[in-house]
């Protein structure tokens, strides 16, 4: 399966607006080719190979039964691959929640740090530490020191204020595998939102929340009238871009449950793994990853032209 | 329109790098040789090797001694890849089959050592390792060897260390409940004690067993107590026999033990988290490596070493364990042939037990490959309480045989074919939910039969 990597700077000239591209004329379009050759050479050429692979029945550790097969594995996936459709499922549910409860979270945190008290940069540098540390150190600490029945933080906690014998002693991991892959995702995305919309917030002038402080407006009423609406646009980049990411997402679930129990926590990128390179199934692997990037380019159309739609009707509001 | 189709494309880019090198990965490389006096230095072998080795206690205590090996031969520019299990098997197994050649030097298990040789992937050290009389070859256990050669007979991996399974258990726990665990114990036996010794509300839980998905994490107890229950993964027309009465009867068995006797964490715990909980005092017994007798042998590193207590692997219609060694390979499309053989020697060499004794004791050798580290005084003396066990254990298995009824695979705790890894996390998948409570074992027995059906078909056995 094809690898490419590429730097997040290529997300914002591509997201940026192109106005005026025009006034360059030919040579500014020459300057620009080099790069746009690294760019379509580091992606769509693996990008061809990939589509090309997939229509192979392909064992890396099989190399003797290698054998075209056509559109074959597209059909097994989209016809009888249960854990495909599972995957699918699950891949959906983390984002969507992981995004929403994340923004939601980012949203408080900003207000929070917004306002001057003592100690706030510490703070604020606390609430964005999640953000930095490597997502498998973070999981392992996840798995070993919070969620862990036995070493664990969370159950230490529970079982200390419960009254009586203190029988319950819940397995996150195990029990609620799905709402723990999501806490982690929230504690590692929720700073992110929060540094987009504290620097949302950060762009309000002071006058305008002056002026309105002045016509009587309670701090509720301030939030609400002023810091949202103004808000809107840093909250569908931060949905945008975390939805970006949090779809990718697998150092979670690579280091707690394997995918597991069932296929509870397999997303679409740990089944690609698992299928790819733990199976060494490449031509398999390789349409799963094909229909990934059709299915992840119509959701992202959808919710782009969604976007649009509330950004539209945001600046009629406003 | 154009702005929107920039945009998707931009997005499209951004996730195209869904398989993230999962990190936490430490490149290490040997320091350069100082000019010691060793007595038989080689200058006549150069050449860079890359070693890509798993990160097990046995290989980091070489990775120690790599400056040993520079001594010796300071022309040979040594290069230790050293990174977590999971991790490693996954690069070098697409740099072997790929043919990449990033490594001169692997480790590779029994799975692989005879389906890389027939593949023509790996290079035939036997030959050459039996000509050196120094070497010892005769001194290796035959099982070891038997279980690392190609179809051809010759050794195509040199076992670097090697483990079969037995039971740990707390001595001090048995006899406050009375108990008396017998030299052979049965897997009933097994369930009675767990049963008795199980305290969930004073944090003591009566058995570890391995839950955490994975055809070599809960594959490996699992397969061995279907095949101890007279059970089989396929028949020798490669039909499924998950569902079989004994089979079935064994999965149940396993299931139900760790989930009601198991420690709380079983579907997220493998070996290093249940060596963890043995350690912290937290479970009564143990079904795991016999390579985790020498550390838990070490009171430095155990502090219930002294009432730790060591048996035989359980047995039920038959006595089933496993056999596994972490061997060095060699890539075929070595460079430097000459200089990663004098490696794989110098690494799998009575002379290396003896260093890693001198420099780091005894709880560091690398153990279960030579006769002649049984029969060393020294090791004799630091393993009274485990070391001729595990010698019986690992002298009876026979990697040729797994199960009472033929079956067409090789392997004692896996099938080893290849594409078995597949099946094997799946399998284990399902069957962590059942440990998880979350599904009956009856329904998850039917699903894994059908999973291994389809699996044998799409993999052209059936």
């Amino acid at each position: 399966m094809a690898v490419a990597k590429e730097d997040i700077a290529g997300a914002h000239s591509g997201v940026a607006p192109v106005t005026h591209a025009h006034e360059y004329g030919s040579i500014g379009r020459w300057l620009v080719a080099p790069a746009l050759i690294f760019a379509i050479v580091v992606t769509q050429v693996p990008f061809v190979y990939t589509l090309y692979y997939s229509t192979f029945r392909y064992n890396l550790l099989r190399p003797e039964r290698r054998k075209f097969v056509g559109l074959e594995n597209y059909r097994r996936i989209l016809t009888d691959d249960v854990v495909f459709r599972d995957a699918l499922v699950n891949t959906f549910l983390f984002t969507f929640a992981a995004v929403i409860i994340s923004l939601l979270l980012g949203l408080f945190y900003a207000e929070l740090v917004n306002h001057r008290f003592p100690g706030r940069g510490i703070v604020r540098t606390m609430l964005i530490t999640p953000f930095l540390v490597m997502p498998v150190a973070g999981a392992l600490g996840w798995k070993n020191m919070m969620m862990d029945p036995d070493f664990g933080v969370i159950n230490w906690l529970i079982r200390a204020v419960q009254p009586g014998s203190g029988s319950w002693n819940p397995v996150w991991l195990a029990h609620y595998p799905r709402q723990s892959i999501v806490i982690m995702l929230v504690w590692r995305w929720a700073p992110f939102m929060m540094l987009i919309l504290l620097a949302g917030m950060q762009s309000i002038d002071e006058e305008v929340r002056e002026a309105a402080r002045v016509d009587g407006a309670s701090p509720v009423q301030e939030f609400i009238g002023i810091t949202l609406p103004h808000l809107y646009r840093f909250m569908q980049l931060g949905a945008l871009l975390g939805t970006v990411y949090i779809v990718q997402e697998v150092d979670q679930i690579f280091m707690t449950t394997q995918g597991g129990p069932g296929t509870l926590t397999t997303n679409l990128p740990y089944y690609v793994y698992e299928t790819a390179i733990r199976g060494s199934q490449v031509g398999r692997g390789a349409a799963i990853g094909v229909v990934v990037v059709i299915l992840t380019i119509i959701a992202m159309t959808v919710l782009l032209r969604l976007l649009d739609r509330m950004l539209r009707s945001s600046y009629a509001g406003g | 329109m154009r702005r929107k189709a920039l945009a998707v494309l931009a997005v499209l880019a951004l996730l195209m790098p869904m398989f993230l090198a999962i990190g936490g990965m430490s490149a290490v490389r040997a320091q350069d040789a100082s000019p010691g006096a060793s007595p038989a230095v080689d200058t006549s072998i150069s050449g860079e090797l890359n070693v890509a080795m798993v990160a097990n206690p046995q290989m980091v205590a070489l990775q120690k001694l790599a400056p040993e090996f520079q001594k010796i031969y300071p022309n040979i520019k040594l290069n230790l890849l050293v990174l977590p299990e999971n991790e490693v098997r996954d690069r070098i197994r697409t740099d072997v089959s790929t043919q990449a050649g990033q490594f001169d030097v692997v480790t590779i298990g029994m799975f692989e050592a005879a389906d890389y040789a027939k593949q023509g992937w790996s290079l035939d050290v036997g030959t050459p390792l039996q000509a050196d009389p120094n070497y010892d070859y005769q001194d290796i256990f035959p099982a070891m060897v038997s279980a690392l050669s190609g179809d051809d007979g010759k050794l195509y991996a040199a076992p670097f260390y090697g483990e079969s399974s037995m039971v740990f258990y707390r001595k001090d726990l048995f006899q406050a409940a009375g108990l008396t665990m017998p030299d052979k114990p049965t897997w009933d036996d097994i369930q009675g004690f767990a049963q008795k010794l199980h305290k969930p509300d004073s944090g003591q839980y009566g058995i570890c067993l391995r839950g955490l998905p994975g055809w070599g994490e809960q594959g490996a107890p699992l397969t061995s107590v279907i095949n101890a229950f007279g059970g089989r993964w396929f028949d020798e027309n490669w039909k499924s026999q998950l569902a079989s009465d004994k089979s079935a009867k064994a999965i149940k068995f396993y299931t139900d033990l760790v989930k009601n006797y198991g420690e709380p964490s079983a579907t997220t715990s493998g070996f290093t988290e249940c060596e963890n909980l043995f350690i912290q005092g937290k479970v009564a017994m143990w079904y795991d490596a016999t390579s985790a007798a020498d550390l838990l042998a070490d009171p430095k590193q155990n502090p219930q070493a002294a009432n730790t207590g060591f048996a035989y692997q359980p047995t039920e219609e038959i006595g089933s364990g496993w056999l596994w060694a972490w061997a060095f390979a060699i890539e075929a499309k070595t460079k430097h042939q000459d200089a990663a053989l004098a490696f794989v020697k110098w690494a799998t060499s009575k002379d290396y037990v003896n260093l890693v004794a001198n420099q780091l004791g005894w709880g560091s050798v690398p153990s279960g490959v030579r006769a002649s580290t049984y029969a060393d005084a020294g090791y004799k003396e630091y393993g009274k309480s485990f070391a001729d066990l595990v010698l019986s254990i690992i002298q009876a298995q026979d990697p040729t045989k797994c199960c009472v009824d033929a079956v067409p695979y090789k392997g004692l705790q896996f099938v080893g074919v290849p594409e078995f890894v597949t099946l094997g996390d799946q399998v284990t998948k399902e069957l962590a939910n059942v440990i998880a409570g979350n599904e009956s074992s009856d329904d998850a027995i039917k699903k894994i039969d059908d999973m291994a059906n389809s699996w044998a078909k799409d993999n052209g056995y059936q």
